[in-house]
């Protein structure tokens, strides 16, 4: 009867053989193949239903509503509604805070990444926009489709966050809706009641992203995307009425590098109030009055000009893409922070404790 | 009128949190095999009421935030995810994960328990001051925390006993009696004859003759009735015994602790407070004795009256906030010192329950921690801010002021004497 094929890592009986280490068997001459063949080893075969699956209970692709349900009833996910029209920079905007993330640059972001469960959605986003050479009339990411399957559609991108300071141990998990403009749309206009169902997950939204196309936006003839803009902010505003606290919403001026060379933005502290956008400002005749209804109804407002791929990914960085996912994390993970301690440091000291007064003076 | 949460059932309760927490509604199968799942929950909690580590474990896994790394591998949590995992296996509910876990406990809570082990829930209470984030909970754990506060002051309410006194109706046939007027008007006209007072007498007698039988009937029916006062008037003694036992003790506990208040000595060290030098010696043993006085007492107001006889003896007891790390790492020397030089360390002894459950996983349980750690002898004064984190899992950093860290010294020594009062109501 033929041995069972050989598996790894091996054991061998005999002292003198040196077969599982790579080297050879003492009963060489006994056995041609003494791999497949030599008694003295020992050979575990494992039934295939009591081997380890090798494959991840989660496919790495987008989620669906069905398994982003179940990561919400497992945590407190933070769950973020990035929307906005067609072509309006959304999945580019999330690959970009991704590759910033996982680079480990997180400027004022302070979260570092640590895990996601959508790694193969981003991998694929990622190789897309590797590829990009910089043209603009080339795509920097595939556009979210629609797709064939409406019924379970997977449009959540996941990252899982762990807090920059060290003594905050917790993992946090971050979920960012990836939609097609068509759906948002289809939302916003109440086209119908499918339309209303698949966007359900808004009622549970701890912050939106709301993306507009800069050039769009503030260009002569932007009336269009200006109307769109306006009915996203107010069809948010009306969906949380009730949730409390109310979510922040950052409205995201994406391309702005397409349009720097025209407009210059504020600084960061007035970039929310009309006035410090000067005539820009007037082209904005809908949006604005939406966002200052959304204040006023307690929304916590910011706008961010943002470029997420200014030029092709070897030939420079991203703009503003992880202030506004600061602005919103700051408020869907707000805690109250304790100050430091302070530990009195005697007069007349020597050693490190100098050293630690110089610092506090100095930084002072 | 809408029902308060513990009128709900608790499916109708897990409902309400999914929604005010933002999870998506469930179809109607889920719906039923979550009710299911909330049964053996509810009964394992209902156990809670003649042991108390049911309840200690299931609020230290309330207390447990969710996003802390490994908080679901955590002893505490896994007794809890132990009891039901199974169960919940079979009803195709999801046991993983800290979130929904919390969420089904909130909603099996036996919110109409509040004796035994349930009445330990509030002395949790300072460690949920501590508690940071958690927004989306916050507001469903603070109604649950007022819930349990409900809590059995030991105090037998008089108006609730209902006595046991036999009936003292006669169970016959209503009594017909004779009439008994004496005929006055016959006696009048005796009188207004002129007849002599022999015969007035005379006649008075055979009125009463006429109505001897109605009055031995009367004596008969009587009889029964007189022989069931003595033990009804025993009986009722026998019960309002106890419940005025009960005032006198409560009010004799009252009148201790007040007296303790006034006067500020310590009977463990057989000095007035002021005269122990050691600020955190001090705090100890102000707390460890007024716990042993305030056993019968109801918790709050007594953690109160502690904090306001410090305030007396000390002055100002909030104004300056430190971490709980460097709280615990003053406590831990003290409490060495007083356990390796021997003063008193019978007092010091723990309940063999929470030791077992605080050895296993401290988690929310600071005082007892540092007590394990003083009684440890192998246990190190040093990295006491890391090792708290580890084992406490609530925030370390979270500065409390004196007074407050007196309430979680006296809380928690509390705890652990009635565990140790169940443990010997037990022997």
């Amino acid at each position: 009867m033929p041995l069972p094929s050989p598996v790894r890592p091996l054991r061998c009986g005999n002292p003198d053989c040196t077969l599982p280490e790579g080297g050879r068997c003492a009963r060489l001459a006994e056995f041609a193949e003494p791999l497949a063949d030599c008694p003295d080893l020992a050979r575990e075969v494992k039934s295939t239903s009591e081997a380890p699956s090798t494959t991840a209970p989660w496919s790495g692709r987008h989620l669906d509503p069905t398994e982003a349900d179940r990561l919400l009833w497992r945590t407190p996910a933070r769950l973020v509604g990035v929307l906005g029209p067609y072509n309006a920079g959304k999945t580019c905007l999330m690959t970009s805070f991704f590759l910033q993330l996982a680079n480990g640059q997180r400027g004022t972001f302070p979260y570092r990444f640590a895990s996601s469960l959508t790694l193969h959605g981003f991998r694929e986003l990622m190789d897309q926009a590797g590829r990009w050479t910089g043209k603009e009339e080339e795509g920097i990411v595939p556009h979210t489709t629609v797709g064939a399957d409406t019924s379970k559609p997977r449009h959540f991108l996941h990252v899982g966050l762990r807090p920059k300071d060290a003594l905050d141990d917790r993992h946090i998990d971050l979920l960012l809706s990836d939609l097609p403009g068509e759906w948002v749309k289809g939302w916003t206009e109440y086209v119908d009641t499918t339309a209303t169902e698949r966007m359900n997950f808004i009622r549970r939204c701890d912050a939106f992203i709301l993306l507009a196309d800069a050039g769009a936006l503030l260009a002569r003839e932007g009336k269009a995307t200006d109307d769109e803009t306006s009915i996203l902010i107010r069809r948010v505003l009306e969906s949380t009425q009730d949730v409390n606290p109310r979510p922040p919403l950052a409205l995201v001026l994406s391309k702005f590098d397409r349009i720097i060379q025209s407009v210059e933005p504020p600084p960061p502290e007035k970039r929310a109030e009309r006035d410090a956008w000067g005539a820009r400002a007037t082209r904005l005749r809908l949006t604005w009055p939406a966002l200052e209804d959304a204040r006023r109804a307690g929304l916590p407002i910011e706008v961010f000009p943002v470029s997420a791929f200014p030029c092709a990914l070897n030939q420079g960085q991203p703009i503003g893409v992880l202030d506004p996912f600061t602005y919103v994390m700051k408020h869907a993970d707000s805690r109250e922070r304790w100050s430091p301690l302070e530990v009195p440091i005697p007069e007349g000291v020597r050693g490190f404790a100098t050293l630690r007064r110089w610092r506090d003076e100095h930084a002072a | 009128m809408a029902r308060t949460d513990s009128e709900k059932t608790p499916a109708m309760r897990l409902n309400a949190i999914r929604r005010e927490w933002g999870l998506s509604a469930v179809d109607e199968a889920t719906a039923q095999a979550q009710s299911k799942a909330l049964a053996p929950l509810a009964k394992w909690l209902r156990e809670g009421e003649d042991s108390p580590e049911v309840v200690i474990r299931a609020v230290q896994l309330l207390l447990a935030d969710p996003e802390l790394s490994g908080v679901d591998k955590r002893p505490a949590v896994e007794t809890v995810i132990h009891q039901v995992s199974n169960l919940w296996a079979n009803a195709g509910v999801e046991a993983q994960g800290m979130f929904g876990l919390q969420a089904m406990l909130l909603a099996a809570w036996p919110y109409d328990l509040n004796r035994g082990g349930f009445a330990l829930a509030p002395l949790f209470d300072s460690a949920w001051e501590v508690m940071r984030g958690r927004t989306r909970q916050r507001a469903q754990i603070n109604t649950w925390r007022q819930q349990v506060q409900v809590e059995d002051d030991g105090r037998e309410d008089t108006s609730e006993i209902e006595l046991d006194v036999p009936s003292l109706t006669p169970q016959a046939e209503p009594l017909t009696l004779p009439d008994l007027r004496p005929n006055f008007e016959n006696l009048n006209k005796l009188r207004m004859a002129g007849q002599s007072v022999g015969t007035q007498v005379a006649e008075i007698i055979s009125i009463v003759e006429g109505h001897k039988n109605g009055l031995t009937i009367l004596a008969r029916r009587l009889e029964p009735t007189l022989e069931v006062i003595p033990e009804a008037i025993t009986n009722l003694v026998n019960q309002i015994e106890p419940a005025l036992n009960g005032l006198l003790s409560q009010s004799r506990a009252t009148q201790d602790f007040l007296w303790w208040g006034q006067s500020r000595y310590s009977q463990a060290t057989r000095r007035p407070y002021r005269r122990i030098e050691d600020a955190t010696e001090r705090l100890w043993w102000m707390a460890w004795e007024a716990s042993e006085l305030a056993l019968d007492l109801p918790a709050d107001p007594a953690a109160s009256f502690l904090v306001e006889t410090l305030y007396q003896l000390e002055g100002k007891v909030d104004d300056q906030k430190r971490p709980l790390k460097v709280w615990l790492g003053e406590l831990i020397p003290v409490l060495r010192n007083l356990h390796q030089t021997g003063q008193r360390t019978d007092t010091l002894a723990m309940s063999e329950t929470l030791e077992e459950l605080a050895t296993e996983d401290a988690l929310g349980l600071p005082v007892t921690w540092a007590r394990l750690e003083a009684m440890n002898p192998k246990g190190q004064d040093s990295d006491i801010g890391e090792r708290a984190r580890k084992a406490l899992a609530i925030d370390v950093d979270a500065p409390i002021s004196r007074g407050d860290w007196a309430a979680w010294l006296f809380r928690e020594a509390l705890l652990d004497r009635r565990l140790h009062d169940e443990e010997h109501e037990e022997d």
